[in-house]
């Protein structure tokens, strides 16, 4: 027994030892790589490059609600209040701007850009793969980029990651003009990579989407003639549209689209349709979501090529919806119009009824444009959110012809090439004033809910005009007879709002930042 | 049980002396019926007395009405009144509080008069007593400076996060729990099988845990076997549970008033006619104009029971326990549930002089039903949904805003989970080497958790109020079709100790020593798949699934952890003592390369009571000084940190194709440690009049430094990266504990009294801010977690008193969104004339509740037992909104406290001047919604925890039908709470309050040993 013992103290001491061996704490990680290969291998880089492809926003979910909502185009239906209800009550903080998220989300992914960049000499492969990445490395800088100054104005421009120990952290803003330098840079450097390059879709960065973005960005800083060139650039490689207008937001992979941001069941869905299918007694229902508003409405013309209020134009105002502009009828719901298999009632009493509480519709419309009507869709949308369309670069090319006024008979040309699709009149070629009332109202029917009423109104400084700020919703009564417009809300404006404040707690860490004035 | 049953049995003898006579008696243990031996026995106030003698017998001259007073090491005392008996037969229980009570610490036990750390411990029978079906809950109010919130009343989740002495990093402050020495979840374990639960609060208790000690410990240890008589026991309960708490909802009728008032206050018109609100009112047009008790009509009360069967005893070298466990607690609603059934066995062998072995085994297999709606979504609706909404129809259906549907045919969503557990021990004394002992043991538990999801779509019915049709209809967002999730985790927790263990005593000195080696390595898969289309709603396999719609994913999670500890402690006549912990461990959440870390502790304790200059003082029978200090760890850190990695995201769409796409996980710090917490701890027990009155006081200091945070209050956005966890952070806690008991015996009576009380408070000293950051909204030098928003200072009344302020300030408008009379007047702090951000500031006190306390009392008379636990919270904050408080939130509905509202009269102003509630209104609501003190509450509650009256059958009657102990007795938990929260109840997950609220219990038990 006492032998036993002994050799059982000595196996247990035995383990004693062994187990002093530690090499089992050195666990590795099983689902992971190594950044040694991704900037060598073209098929792990374009994954790495994917990964800021998903960083881009899309539209259907400001935050639950659309930026249409924030427009004189729209208002929202939730009885709480989203946060469009900010920026209508012009009650933007530093604090609780909606678009302090969109600040860091940038950042974040131009550092991936940086770090692509930095090492991207190292890309192994043929050479149109190669560039192509590179090409859209410098597409998504620039994109970033650009949604920055559009939101904020200059800001610092980074293009080397940092470190967190050497670097200056507290960075300085750029000027306006100098972001728009870097901007149009990147996206020359995008061009050329990409010239000559493999081209795939629209779901990512191409030589006619660096074009196109390019012509954007120069609009909107107001430099025309050159927003023009390129512009005319993009329309050099694509300038026919889709016959269908309403199919282009339901559709991926139309010809029209430049750039996009895809979806698919059950993979990656958005909520774009439930935050806008009018609620309802009798259709499966959404949260009521984007109305659109009377002012939006009005500003549909007849077919005859007409505005309702002239007198010409065959408007009969017990009858409203009769005889309008195609687009239309693509965009919005009515009462009576049809859709998820009934004939919507937004009359008092309706099924889908107007009302001042709950998630009913606030004006008498409802967002027809870029929803599914499929139920099965509901909670899970898989429409593409549409960034940059054939459509659009007509009419940001013919808007910098004539803001340089040059050119008329290529702007006019560029609007009825948009028109005719919709089976609308050509427009007749009128003064430089005359012309800018054209296209900007060609902007605001042909690109409603798209995000863009809410940054034209800022650029052409009317976003604290009166036909901005009141706005409408229709007045009709149980039997569907309409009464006309009633006023539904008088918003308010700050000049201040003109862009989005540097988010505080960002202010709060860099001491080096200029706030936007008035914040 | 021992406490509360009196076992007291008068045997009188009728001859009465008038004066003087000599009595005699025996006194046994109450339990073991084994003589007292040398138990003091005197007169009451006189110097009159005797001891017993072997056989526990006494002789003793007295007259009638004297008070004999009995008293012994390791016994209650007790007093008895002489009548006319003259032969006595006296029991004695064994005191709870005795000093040589054995307490279960890290790796080992000691005697509570050697405990130089800061312990508290709670027995079986208190854990029995409250009844739940978790662990968790069952401390609350029983161990001072243990705080415990129970924020969830819903079967199989309702266990309550366990926070020893409060916060003191602002990463996870969970405690380190043990069972049986193995790293294990509590709550499932079957409370029938729980000897003993010992929390360790101060580093002297800890620091033998090292790296993950720095929260606090939680030692528990399970029943083992007994005594050569085998004990079968069987104890059950059955009970009937409700909702502690449930909001005060308006009915449609004042809804529709105070809706109407909203609307004119909107300047809109007003939603319902007069006539229309009689028709609420009156309750004749149900289908139309109906008054829907949401919760009432949807939430009933369910069942609990439990069964425990268990059988405990020893042979010449074997020593067993063994049990069956079986628990089943309904829901507040049908279809939700769950189901327990535990087992386990507990078995020492002495395999010869030198070699014990000792296997343990058990197993939990835990179902959880729930409805294929979950919870929170069902909450949520019960406290939107308006009662002017139908629930049920006059014809029987139900309507969309139904939540029988939700309930009762969405499909399920079921758990079921099994853990086996078992651990293997030998221990090895060292022949010719007295003291020394080798114990070399092996833990293996093994989990198999699945969870499956069953979605069907239901149909609902709607009316037409206009034609009084009835028709069929689906609810939106369900589709048309079921679909199915089912995931799958499989692992196992392996753990590995050696130890050395060393005790000697030579003449008045006692030493030891213990030396342990640990590793603990897990490793768990998991897989998860998924279909949707399913045909029909009746089968729910994925057989019946759409092949298009087909997901799955995998994933594997490995730890592993090692450490070596030492203790060594030494003592001098039982009087002083003085205690050394260490520990080295070493982790993988820390980069290999770093060397591991130590966390040392020294305490020493002196019990001044057994020097000779106290012996003057003969009620006092124990006073003991403890002193520790130490430093403790914690590995509060993701995995992998340390490594520059990129991982497999997505998907994203390309072009219509599904793509994958790869992401870093942000800047890696090869250089970050663990937590590390520096604790002092000095206490003082003491304990007079034979145990009759105990103290228990403790102070501590705590501060944590090096605590793991990145630096994003520092580094600007701009960097892009995700930082790296580094140390940064500090925290200091700091508070004290307060434990008085009291217990007596007169006669037939015994009673106790134990009171504790726990306060800490926590503050932030380093969290790498910004020095820009506004002074009033600073986390630094704040408790944790303190909120940030505007300082409410009441409601405006007049128009004049809003306009005032707009001329004063530099923009014309003191406060933005236009507020109207009835609106909430924020501060303007910087006194710049207008509220905005700047104005904001630390509002409330913290989220943790800042003092805890119990009071927990009991009384046994012949065969009754009562006992009573008091439990409360204080020092705290109840932030609540949006449908917790707000009238019309989202649709909403209003409470009872809307009433309260600040009513506008014709010229714009508030009538109620005293108004408790904002005016009322749909669209302009957001003024009122900031984050601001307006919508504060003290969460301060306190509670009838615990209420018990049971009886024990006589021996007698017992003995007759071959039972040992019957006992029987009707039980309650959370009877009554006191509050100034009175919608909801005070340990409400705060916020939205969409929670399934905890259960007020009533039981009926029975205890049965054979």
């Amino acid at each position: 027994m006492m032998k036993n013992s002994k050799i059982i103290i000595i196996a247990l001491l035995g383990i004693f030892t062994i187990s002093c061996n530690d090499e089992f704490l050195d666990l590795k990680p099983l689902e992971s790589i190594s950044s040694e290969n991704i900037f060598k291998d073209p098929a792990l880089a374009e994954l790495y490059l994917n990964e800021v492809y998903q960083g881009i926003p899309d539209g259907f979910n400001r935050g639950w609600y659309m930026l249409s909502s924030a427009s004189d185009d729209g208002e929202n239906a939730y009885s709480w209040a989203a946060s469009n209800s900010r920026f209508n009550t012009s009650s933007i903080t530093p604090a609780n701007s909606p678009y302090n998220g969109l600040w860091g989300n940038s950042y974040t992914q131009i550092r991936r850009i940086n770090e692509f960049i930095l090492n991207y000499a190292d890309l192994v492969g043929n050479d149109s793969e190669v560039n192509r990445l590179k090409g859209e490395v410098h597409f998504l800088r620039a994109f970033y980029y650009a949604e920055l100054l559009k939101h904020f104005g200059g800001v610092p421009i980074i293009q080397v990651p940092q470190s967190l120990e050497g670097d200056e952290l507290l960075v300085s803003r750029n000027t306006r003009a100098e972001t728009t330098d870097f901007i149009v840079s990147e996206l020359d450097a995008a061009i050329t990579f990409f010239t000559g390059a493999t081209n795939t879709g629209s779901s990512r960065g191409s030589l006619i989407s660096s074009y196109a973005l390019k012509g954007r960005v120069l609009l909107y800083e107001g430099n025309y003639s050159e927003s023009a060139i390129a512009s005319r650039k993009a329309l050099d490689i694509k300038s026919a549209l889709d016959s269908n207008y309403g199919n282009i937001f339901l559709s991926d992979g139309t010809d029209e689209v430049i750039f996009d941001k895809q979806f698919q069941d059950p993979d990656k869905t958005h909520y774009g349709n439930v935050f806008n299918i009018p609620k309802s007694t009798r259709i499966p229902s959404g949260w009521g979501g984007t109305n659109p508003t009377q002012n939006l409405v009005d500003e549909y013309e007849m077919n005859t090529g007409k505005m309702i209020t002239d007198p010409a134009s065959g408007y009969d105002a017990t009858a409203p919806y009769v005889g309008r502009d195609k687009r239309f009828y693509e965009s919005i719901l009515y009462d009576g119009a049809e859709a998820y298999g009934v004939i919507i009632e937004t009359r008092p009493g309706g099924a889908e009824h107007i009302d001042t509480g709950g998630d009913w519709t606030k004006t008498g419309y409802s967002l027809k444009k870029l929803i599914q009507q499929d139920p099965a869709r509901l909670w899970g949308g898989t429409q593409h959110w549409v960034y940059m369309r054939v459509a659009e670069v007509h009419l940001n090319y013919a808007e910098a012809l004539i803001e340089s006024g040059s050119n008329l008979g290529a702007a006019k040309a560029s609007i009825d090439a948009v028109r005719q699709r919709s089976e609308m009149p050509v427009i007749t070629i009128g003064n430089q004033t005359e012309m800018r009332t054209k296209v900007r109202h060609e902007r605001r029917i042909e690109l409603a809910f798209e995000e863009h009423r809410f940054w034209d109104v800022r650029r052409w400084g009317i976003a604290g005009n009166p036909e901005v700020l009141n706005i409408y919703r229709m007045d009709m009564d149980t039997n569907g007879n309409f009464l006309g417009k009633e006023i539904w809300e008088t918003r308010t404006w700050l000049d201040s709002h003109y862009l989005m404040p540097i988010p505080q707690s960002e202010m709060d860490k860099n001491k080096n930042l200029t706030q936007n004035a008035g914040y | 049980m021992r406490n509360f049953i009196a076992m007291l049995f008068f045997l009188s003898v009728g001859i009465s002396y008038g004066q003087g006579k000599e009595i005699t008696g025996t006194i046994t243990d109450s339990e073991t019926g084994d003589p007292v031996i040398s138990a003091t026995v005197i007169i009451k106030n006189t110097k009159i007395g005797t001891s017993t003698d072997f056989d526990g017998k006494f002789k003793l001259n007295a007259k009638e009405g004297d008070v004999l007073l009995i008293t012994s090491l390791g016994y209650k005392s007790k007093e008895i009144i002489i009548g006319q008996e003259q032969q006595f037969n006296i029991q004695l229980l064994q005191s709870t509080a005795m000093l040589d009570e054995i307490v279960v610490v890290g790796f080992g036990t000691q005697s509570r008069a050697s405990l130089t750390g800061a312990v508290a411990v709670v027995k079986s029978a208190d854990i029995v007593k409250n009844s739940t079906s978790n662990i968790s809950s069952a401390l609350s109010g029983r161990l001072a400076g243990l705080v415990v919130v129970q924020s969830s009343g819903e079967p199989g989740r309702d266990q309550s996060s366990l926070r020893i002495r409060g916060m003191s990093t602002y990463n996870n402050s969970a405690p380190l729990v043990l069972v049986d020495g193995i790293r294990r979840p509590m709550n499932s374990i079957n409370s029938n099988d729980i000897e003993s639960i010992t929390v360790l609060k101060d580093a002297a208790a800890g620091s033998i845990y090292g790296m993950k000690a720095a929260n606090g410990v939680i030692l528990v240890t399970t029943k083992r076997g007994g005594s050569a008589t085998p004990v079968m026991s069987y104890n059950s309960y059955y009970g009937v549970q409700e909702n502690t708490r449930l909001p005060k909802f308006l009915d449609s009728y004042n809804y529709g008033v105070l809706l109407n008032e909203a609307n004119t206050n909107d300047g809109t018109a007003p939603v319902y006619t007069d006539a229309e609100l009689a028709l609420f009112k009156n309750g004749s047009d149900p289908d139309r104009y109906p008054n829907t008790d949401w919760t009432g009509e949807t939430l009933g009360t369910g069942t609990i029971q439990s069964h425990d069967f268990s059988l405990r005893g020893g042979l010449e070298k074997l020593k067993y326990f063994t049990s069956l466990g079986y628990l089943k607690q309904e829901g507040t609603y049908k279809t939700t549930g769950y189901e327990k059934y535990n087992f386990r066995a507990n078995l020492d062998v002495e395999i010869n002089n030198y070699i014990d072995f000792s296997a343990d085994f058990s197993g939990i297999y835990e179902d959880f039903n729930r409805a294929g709606t979950n919870s929170a979504t069902i909450f949520s609706n019960l406290m939107r949904t308006a009662p002017t909404e139908v629930n049920r129809y006059s014809n029987g259906a139900y309507s969309e805003k139904s939540l029988y549907q939700e309930i009762n045919n969405s499909g399920y969503n079921n758990s079921k989970n099994f853990t086996f557990q078992s651990k293997i021990a030998l221990t090895i004394k060292v022949p010719n080497v007295a003291g020394l002992s080798l114990i070399s043991q092996v833990g293996y538990d093994r989990i198999a958790n699945r969870q499956k999801q069953y979605t069907t779509p239901f149909t609902y019915t709607q009316f037409n109020p206009t034609s009084g049709e009835f028709t069929e209809s689906t609810p939106s967002g369900r589709g048309d079709t079921a679909s199915l999730t089912e995931n799958s985790n499989q692992g196992f927790l392996r753990t590995l100790e050696q130890i050395i263990d060393y005790k000697k005593t030579i003449g008045d000195h006692k030493i030891g020593g213990k030396l342990i080696y640990s590793r603990t390595e897990s490793k768990y898969d998991f897989l998860s798949a998924g279909r949707s289309n399913l045909i029909g709603n009746s089968v729910d396999y994925f057989v019946v699934g759409d092949e298009d719609t087909r997901t799955n994913s995998n994933s594997t999670t490995e730890t592993a952890i090692a450490g070596y500890a030492g203790r060594l402690n030494y003592s001098y006549q039982n009087k002083y003592f003085v205690e050394f912990n260490g520990r080295y461990d070493k982790s993988h959440l820390f980069s290999y390369d770093l060397p591991g870390g130590f966390f040392p502790s020294v305490s020493g304790a002196w019990i001044i009571s057994k020097e000779s200059f106290m012996q003057d003082f003969e009620k006092l029978d124990n006073l003991k000084l403890r002193a520790s200090y130490g430093n403790l760890g914690s590995d509060n850190i993701g995995r992998f940190r340390d490594l520059s990695l990129y991982y497999f995201g997505g998907p994203i769409i390309d072009n219509g194709e599904i793509r994958k796409t790869l992401y870093d996980n942000g800047i890696a710090d090869p250089t970050s440690t663990w937590e590390k917490a520096t604790t002092y701890n000095v206490g003082v027990d003491a304990s007079f009049m034979n145990g009759m009155f105990t103290l228990e006081a403790d102070m501590f200091y705590k501060k944590t430094t090096d605590i793991l945070a990145n630096r994003s209050l520092e580094v600007p956005d701009t960097f892009g990266a995700i930082l790296p966890q580094q140390n940064i952070g500090s925290v200091e806690n700091k508070g004290f504990e307060l434990v008085l008991g009291h217990s007596n015996t007169i006669n037939d009576w015994n009673y106790f009294t134990n009171f504790n009380f726990a306060f800490s408070r926590n503050k932030v000293l380093e969290v790498s801010e910004s020095e820009s950051v506004d002074d009033r909204i600073k986390s630094t030098g704040r408790p944790i977690g303190s909120r940030v928003g505007y300082l409410a200072s009441g409601l405006f009344l007049t128009q004049s008193e809003i306009d005032a302020l707009n001329a004063a300030a530099p923009g014309g408008a003191y406060q933005s969104q236009s507020p109207m009379p009835g609106d909430i007047k924020y501060a303007d702090l910087n006194g710049d004339g207008i509220v905005d951000d700047a104005d904001r500031t630390i509002i409330g006190k913290g989220v943790l509740p800042e003092i805890t306390y119990g009071l927990n009392m009991g009384l046994s008379y012949k065969q009754f037992d009562l006992s009573i636990l008091l439990q409360g919270a204080a020092n705290f904050d109840v932030y609540l909104s949006e449908e917790a408080s707000w009238a019309f939130f989202n649709g909403g509905k209003v409470l009872k406290d809307h009433l309260g509202r600040a009513q506008i009269g014709t010229d714009g102003n508030v009538i109620n001047t005293d108004a408790t509630y904002p005016r009322l209104s749909i669209t302009s609501a957001t003024v009122n919604q900031r984050t601001s003190s307006y919508w504060l509450q003290a969460g301060d509650y306190m509670r009838l925890k615990n209420l018990e009256i049971g009886y024990t059958f006589p021996k007698q009657i017992l003995n007759k039908i071959g039972v040992g102990s019957l006992r029987m007795y009707l039980n309650g938990r959370n009877l009554a709470t006191w509050s100034g929260i009175k919608n909801l109840d005070p340990e409400n997950p705060q916020a939205r309050g969409r929670f399934y609220p905890q259960q007020k219990v009533f039981n009926l038990g029975i205890n049965i040993q054979l």
